[in-house]
């Protein structure tokens, strides 16, 4: 054990583990219960795009994504409130678009040798130190964002009309909360993948909730069980020399499934 | 020459507002006074413009032509300074939401909070106030999920008075109640009206079971057809104009224990 922490690479997916489970453990609740979980779906697919952009211009492809990840957000956003569109619609329109732009992209780019599979399902070996930088950044800014804003955040996620008569600015709010999303996802897109990411936005908060009715517990809930997940995924990857991001996703989604089942069985007797 | 300030303005004075959307005209010329500490119930057909104009005096929706004021200002700066306590048509709530009732009515005290602040011993005491004027008190741990529709409607009428609001918006608050917890509930807002001294606005479908509790009524169908005391009665045109030929009113007279046990 001591020599596995010996190793950068380790080190490295060991702390943005740490971190990514702190992050996707409060973001989540808030993403659930908004109903808005395919927006994380929507927001990986769109950083294919912005990724491809990148390695096109000969940008390093996490701020490409980032920004091109944000732009897309911000797009979804305007065009479902003034646009009368669903989500859903707004963020199938731009998943689709984005996917397109970033195969055309790479086509475009014949002679680079392009680590798909590393971006699609994660890369274990690819957590540098300027990802660590990076989510350490985002993880000191969310916190206190999230703590000093949590209560104005509840209430716009349980009655957005209300809170906005209230005095609360929810558009604002609103827009901030997709820009984490946003930041959180591409800073985990490395280690998790593209398609795998969204597991982490959804099942956290959806664990939680099936254990307990009160918001306060359902997070701390969430945040355990987004740390044990990242964790356990982790070194079971390293072990079994299995892909750390699909090892993850596997291993919450049955822990999910066996609680699910569990409580049934505690409750049918 | 001194300026003459004007004294105790309205509470919510609309002049010639016109609403459209996409081309239609949903309120035509709209001219309305409502006097501070009284009941209007704004009544008419559905799709006459009654949440509309709701949403206008709320500020959430821009008149294209005239003026509205709230306590003699503009709605979008009385709107973020807690003049209004809102209780909108229909509970769209998600029942899974990990909430209990004391934690819903809590919300509309920490609207008004800045940063990092937290309840003080004076936000519990209105928390607590607002749950006992609609006797929800002993519900206060329990999730909201698991209340009745009426019961949480009710709260979310608590969570409206927690505001300490000067205005009272209700669209529809008696839908889902049954007959007896109408009574009941309109008993409630006249006590609300006395002993709070607030202004209320509510819309409602039945014109016979407000009119005897309510200061004002409003018909409306795209445009007011009558604004004024419905005890005093309200002329056949105008009540054919909102609802059409061919309908009987049944008129509520309103006796409840609650309201004689609060004089």
């Amino acid at each position: 054990m001591t020599s596995l922490f010996e190793m950068q690479f380790f080190q490295n997916a060991f702390l943005m583990s740490l971190m990514l489970g702190f992050l996707f453990g409060l973001l989540s609740f808030f993403v659930v219960m908004r109903k808005m979980a395919f927006l994380g779906a929507g927001i990986a697919h769109t950083a294919f795009g912005g990724i491809a952009i990148g390695i096109f211009l000969g940008i390093h492809p996490f701020y490409s994504s980032l920004v091109f990840c944000m732009v897309s957000a911000l797009l979804i956003n305007r065009l479902v409130r003034y646009g009368k569109i669903s989500y859903d619609t707004g963020i199938g329109i731009f998943f689709s678009f984005s996917m397109a732009l970033g195969a055309l992209f790479i086509a475009l780019k014949r002679a680079y040798t392009f680590d798909l599979s590393g971006y699609l399902f994660g890369n274990i070996l690819g957590v540098s130190d300027t990802d660590i930088i990076l989510t350490f950044i985002i993880l000191m800014i969310f916190t206190p964002f999230i703590v000093s804003m949590f209560q104005k955040i509840l209430f716009m996620t349980f009655d957005e009309k209300v809170a906005a008569v209230s005095g609360i600015r929810t558009q604002r709010l609103d827009t901030v909360l997709s820009v984490f999303l946003v930041a959180i996802i591409v800073v985990s897109i490395k280690i998790v993948g593209i398609i795998l990411v969204s597991a982490l936005v959804v099942l956290p908060a959806s664990f939680g909730l099936l254990f307990f009715k009160n918001y306060r517990s359902v997070m701390v809930c969430s945040m355990i069980y987004t740390l044990l997940t990242m964790m356990s995924g982790l070194f079971l990857s390293y072990f079994l020399d299995f892909p750390t991001g699909a090892t993850m996703v596997i291993l919450g989604t049955l822990y999910y499934f066996s609680a699910l089942v569990l409580l049934r069985l505690f409750k049918s007797n | 020459m001194a300026k003459t300030k004007p004294m105790n303005p309205a509470a919510v004075s609309l002049q010639n507002v016109t609403v459209q959307f996409d081309g239609n005209v949903i309120l035509d010329s709209i001219n309305l006074t409502v006097k501070p500490e009284s009941i209007i119930s704004i009544v008419g057909p559905n799709g006459g413009g009654k949440t509309t104009l709701l949403n206008t005096i709320l500020g959430l929706i821009r008149p294209l032509l005239g003026t509205v004021q709230v306590f003699g200002r503009s709605p979008s700066v009385t709107g973020s300074k807690g003049f209004f306590g809102y209780l909108p048509q229909g509970n769209h709530s998600d029942l899974n939401f990990p909430v209990n009732v004391f934690d819903v009515v809590a919300m509309s005290r920490y609207s008004q909070k800045s940063y990092f602040q937290k309840l003080n011993k004076n936000d519990t005491a209105i928390i607590k106030k607002s749950l006992n004027t609609i006797e929800m008190t002993e519900f206060s741990h329990t999730s909201f999920g698991q209340l009745s529709g009426g019961q949480q409607q009710r709260v979310l009428i608590a969570r409206a008075l927690a505001m300490e609001p000067r205005i009272l918006i209700l669209d529809e608050p008696s839908t889902g109640l049954d007959t007896v917890a109408q009574d009941q509930f309109y008993c409630m807002l006249e006590r609300i009206r006395d002993e709070q001294g607030m202004t209320i606005i509510m819309v409602s479908h039945d014109i016979g079971a407000v009119s005897s509790i309510v200061d004002q009524i409003a018909c409306l169908n795209r445009k007011i057809h009558f604004h004024g005391n419905p005890r005093k009665g309200i002329p056949d045109s105008a009540l054919e104009a909102v609802f059409g030929k061919n309908i009987q009113f049944v008129y509520h007279d309103h006796h409840c224990r609650t309201c004689e046990d609060h004089p």
